[in-house]
């Protein structure tokens, strides 16, 4: 991406000159620019003025508060009012169209350069005035989609142990589960009895054990994340999540019951029942952990204040971890 | 970090202050009018400009601009308000301005000044119409931010001495419905 940033020092400049100057650069910036500000105070009436004239058009980000200069910087953003009717007439149209695939090239346009946070925030506001849950998790499939496609992967620079690089490295673990699910279901499916598959068996079984296992990797997400990220505004992602797990959850047990329980059902019946669990998830949770690691988690490190992961950490220590988590 | 108040709700205290902006505002609005409609040969309205400047000096600056400057900035400008580049200083110059403007607009009536009412009472308008946006936009968020509970709650209070220190019973409602009134002539 080619942004550029234009430094501004303020701290030479006669208080009367400032503002003009400011918004004379703003001005000329175009959509994914920058000004940085270096500045001998903390410019609240500024940053209320740019609230006030330019809401929805800037990010405002600190870089240094004092306690002699104080750095920081104004990015000009696309307009999120403007941005906020173009998603919800795309929320319309999949109403109706009901075809995500058809509207994949629209929604790209529109999604592809709105940060998570912001998606994040006007997704609230659009609950807010009434659009329902199920059309919102319509919207979040396409969004989906389009990231897919980007392979877009957002770079978080986390360090080992922090709360959310541990759970990242549990849904390597859970997709390295998937792939062994995929290949031995297939086994499974070109044997025609339960003789001679009993590694598989003992395959599938402890897949689907560790499966059940990644409980511990939900509850630090409903007890300490999601509160934590609902406490700073963020709500509608949280509860979407929530509700995957929801729909995950009994579908990981049945596998369990079902690689534990074999031998009480015929081989073509237990086949029938594992490919459709085994399916399901191998669709589900990939497509979960997508959101989470891509949309979620970089929401919750820009929202989240740094100082608040070391209670994070401690809480998530207190519910403990899953027997496949890697060092944390 | 991105600097992002997600508490944008009015606190008390400067929901007041901006709902009396809102009955200025009217007066402002008709006092523009007003000078239009003689710029365009109406002639000059003496008892208009006389009650204009009663609600100004009763209403905007000794009932509203007397809140803002006894109680609100002396909050503001407190040791232990941590207040960055405190935009009060430039607020009480603009309302001495506002007050120039009054005062001119004044004498230019008795000496039946034509053209200094005019010059007076837009100087006015236009101060008073820039001065409302960056108290509602600026000022008054920047207050909410700095000032804590406590504080929002004693300013309450002291609003309310106040006025009922300035104003004795229906004054208030007078000036809001002469505000109303005003905002009625086209």
């Amino acid at each position: 991406m080619n942004e550029l940033i234009k430094n501004l020092d303020l701290r030479n400049m006669p208080p009367f000159e400032r503002h003009s100057k400011i918004f004379g650069i703003w001005n000329s910036l175009k959509e994914g620019e920058t000004l940085r500000i270096t500045n001998d105070h903390d410019p609240k009436p500024l940053y209320y003025q740019f609230e006030a004239e330019h809401k929805g058009q800037f990010e405002w980000n600190y870089e240094k508060q004092g306690p002699e200069d104080w750095i920081f910087t104004i990015k000009r953003i696309s307009d999120k009012i403007d941005r906020k009717q173009e998603i919800k007439n795309l929320i319309k149209q999949l109403k109706t169209e009901g075809d995500v695939g058809r509207l994949k090239e629209k929604a790209k346009a529109i999604l592809n350069n709105i940060s998570p946070t912001d998606l994040g925030l006007i997704e609230q506001e659009i609950i807010e005035e009434g659009t329902t849950h199920e059309e919102m998790r319509k919207l979040c499939d396409v969004h989906l989609e389009v990231m897919k496609d980007n392979f877009g992967k957002v770079e978080m620079n986390l360090k080992p142990g922090h709360p959310i690089d541990t759970l990242m490295e549990e849904h390597k673990m859970i997709l390295e589960f998937i792939e062994k699910l995929q290949k031995t279901v297939n086994k499974l499916e070109s044997a025609k009895e339960f003789n001679n598959v009993s590694e598989e068996l003992d395959m599938l079984k402890h897949i689907a054990e560790h499966l059940v296992e990644a409980d511990k990797h939900h509850q630090r997400e409903e007890e300490v994340l999601f509160p934590m990220l609902e406490k700073f505004g963020v709500t509608e992602p949280p509860e979407i999540m929530r509700e995957e797990h929801e729909e995950l959850k009994p579908k990981k047990k049945e596998l369990y019951k079902t690689a534990k329980e074999c031998k009480e059902m015929s081989y073509p019946e237990f086949i029938r029942k594992v490919k459709e669990l085994a399916e399901y998830l191998i669709k589900e949770l990939p497509d979960h952990i997508y959101k989470e690691d891509n949309i979620l988690y970089p929401m919750a490190i820009q929202v989240i204040p740094k100082e608040r992961w070391n209670d994070i950490k401690k809480e998530c220590d207190k519910i403990g971890y899953c027997c496949f988590t890697p060092e944390h | 970090m991105i600097y992002n108040p997600y508490n944008t709700k009015m606190q008390e205290p400067t929901k007041i202050l901006s709902e009396e902006h809102q009955f200025i505002l009217k007066v402002i609005g008709a006092l523009n009018r007003e000078c239009d409609a003689i710029d365009n040969g109406k002639i000059l309205d003496k008892n208009f400009f006389e009650k204009a400047i009663d609600f100004i000096r009763n209403y905007a600056d000794k009932f509203h601009h007397a809140k803002e400057e006894d109680i609100l900035f002396k909050e503001l400008c407190k040791d232990d308000v941590n207040m960055h580049c405190n935009p009060t200083e430039q607020m009480l110059y603009e309302h001495d301005l506002g007050r120039n403007f009054v005062k001119g607009m004044e004498q230019a009536l008795k000496e039946n000044n034509k053209k200094k009412i005019l010059e007076n009472a837009r100087g006015y308008t236009q101060l008073l119409q820039d001065h409302i946006y960056k108290e509602d936009n600026i000022l008054y968020p920047m207050a909410d931010e700095a000032l804590n509970d406590k504080t929002q709650k004693s300013m309450l209070e002291k609003f309310k001495q106040a006025e009922s220190k300035r104003f004795t019973k229906g004054t208030k409602e007078k000036y809001l419905g002469l505000a109303n009134e005003f905002e009625k002539i086209k």
